[in-house]
């Protein structure tokens, strides 16, 4: 006789949630997981009433069950935000364009805009020409600082107000365990923040940060989501792969360790003697950066002038010196759009949109640009 | 005793750790793969259970490091496991006792995000 779920009594168990142990139904689980992060968003008071908020979108599994999640409780409990799929394309030949594929899909099934920025179009260098130039030992450096600021130009050219990833339980723990491995304070300090001022502009978040991964397949599996898994192309991240292997093994032995590492990531708190980086803007495209020049525009700079090790050897300084300014190179060299023109450009468009509508405003990025009224956080709902 | 047909599915990067002319048989390259297998009713006098598919699916169909899948008696962490549409933690988990025209279904939540 099979076990029945714990929760109705009624229906047949299918799976056993990793956070309680509880063995319950496919429409127990739906209506948990789905409160639990309808929850995680009321209670740290994520959006606001007209935000328009952007999921960064890969077509793996965690951002497409984001997508579904955010658009269902969007609807249900009425949240009124204006939700957009963003998505990066690094230009991965056989990886990124299979998963874009799956991205287009989403679009159409759930019925929601999609941008794509393409680190090609962003940047004038591709991923595939990246590794070109640099080899495959550095290429995920590159790919990293560049996904963090394409997502926000992407995020500026639809002038939304926040950004969701789907970073789920897992992946907070691991980024703990690692910063904690690396002594990466900032990081540490900013990796168990549920939502961060972004890199200075757009405000993220993470409605996943208690979702098991587990739960979040699984999720995918019953809803039969239609997603895409497959490994990067070039070197995988090795480092996070060790800190994952780690963690699921303590995950077998005591399932609430995820959540012991990410309370323990939240109680740990820098010394006040500590001195942190002081953030700026970069003086090359505005980015927000705590030194002169942000790790993209030195990274560019780099595979411009055909010294790719420049922004990532271990010495801060780098040297330039005695190098040529013209050297084989696969990119092109593209105008990036400045900061301070994005952001006048997505500070009109909001303008026009309130001139245009009369009863919507407003975003928490509307800083009264349009005259309505905020109505304020969403709560209590 | 009846031998048991089983039909075993792997998918999310599951895949992957499968060996290429298998998956090449199969005709799925890329995706999810889909296969049948026969294993006795009995192994070592015992019935047959999850974990003797296990051992099964190590040494015939796993490409390279099999121990990386199935090593000391314990399944690779992050690896879920759902036989006939549930999650084998709700059972028995390796001690379930396989049924003729069982499927199972291994699914990675350690590839691609």
């Amino acid at each position: 006789m099979p076990r029945l779920c714990e929760i109705c009594q009624n229906s047949k168990a299918v799976l056993r949630r990793p956070k309680t142990a509880q063995r319950i139904c496919k429409q127990c689980f739906y209506h948990v997981f789905e409160t639990e992060v309808h929850n995680t968003i009321v209670d740290n008071q994520l959006f606001r009433r007209g935000d328009r908020v952007g999921i960064g979108a890969s077509g793996g599994k965690d951002s497409t069950v984001l997508a579904y999640v955010m658009k269902t409780l969007n609807e249900r409990h009425n949240y009124g935000l204006d939700l957009y799929l963003l998505s990066i394309d690094e230009g991965i030949a056989g990886y990124r364009d299979d998963s874009l594929e799956t991205v287009k899909r989403n679009k159409e099934q759930y019925s929601l805009p999609l941008l794509i920025v393409s680190y090609e179009q962003l940047y004038g260098w591709s991923m595939d020409s990246i590794v070109e130039a640099v080899g495959r030992k550095n290429n995920c450096t590159f790919c990293g600082v560049f996904r963090r600021q394409a997502l926000d130009r992407g995020a500026l050219m639809l002038d939304l107000d926040h950004i969701v990833t789907g970073h789920n339980a897992d992946d907070v723990a691991e980024t703990i365990l690692m910063n904690i491995f690396r002594g990466d304070l900032p990081r540490l300090g900013r990796c168990t923040e549920i939502a961060t001022a972004g890199d200075g502009y757009i405000v993220r978040s993470k409605p996943f940060k208690y979702a098991y991964e587990k739960e979040i397949v699984m999720y995918a599996y019953f809803k039969k989501l239609d997603y895409f898994s497959t490994e990067c192309t070039y070197s995988p991240n090795a480092y996070r792969g060790y800190a994952r292997e780690f963690l699921k093994d303590l995950e077998a032995v005591r399932p609430s360790a995820i959540l012991d590492i990410i309370y323990s990531g939240e109680a740990m708190q820098v010394a006040q003697d500590v001195q942190m980086p002081v953030a700026a803007q970069c003086e090359r495209c505005g980015y927000i950066s705590s030194n002169r020049v942000c790790k993209a525009c030195t990274l560019l700079e780099g595979l411009e002038r055909g010294v790719p090790k420049l922004g990532i050897a271990r010495s801060a300084k780098a040297s330039l010196e005695g190098v040529p300014d013209v050297a084989k190179r696969g990119g092109r060299t593209v105008e990036r759009v400045h900061f301070d023109k994005l952001w006048e450009n997505a500070r009109r468009m909001r303008l026009e949109r309130s001139e245009n509508n009369t009863d919507v405003c407003t975003g928490s990025a509307c800083a009264g640009v349009c005259n309505a009224q905020n109505t304020g956080s969403l709560t209590n709902m | 005793m009846e031998d048991l047909k089983l039909t075993l599915k792997f998918s999310s990067g599951a895949e992957l750790m499968i060996k290429d002319e298998i998956r090449a048989d199969a005709g799925t390259k890329t995706g999810d793969l889909e296969l049948t297998r026969t294993l006795p009713a009995t192994t070592d006098g015992k019935p047959t259970i999850a974990k003797d598919l296990l051992e099964f699916i190590r040494d015939n169909l796993i490409k390279d490091r099999q121990e990386d899948f199935y090593d000391k008696e314990k399944l690779r962490p992050g690896i879920l496991v759902i036989i006939n549409g549930s999650d084998w933690e709700v059972e028995d988990g390796p001690e379930y006792r396989l049924q003729n025209n069982d499927t199972v279904e291994f699914i990675s939540t350690l590839h691609g995000g």
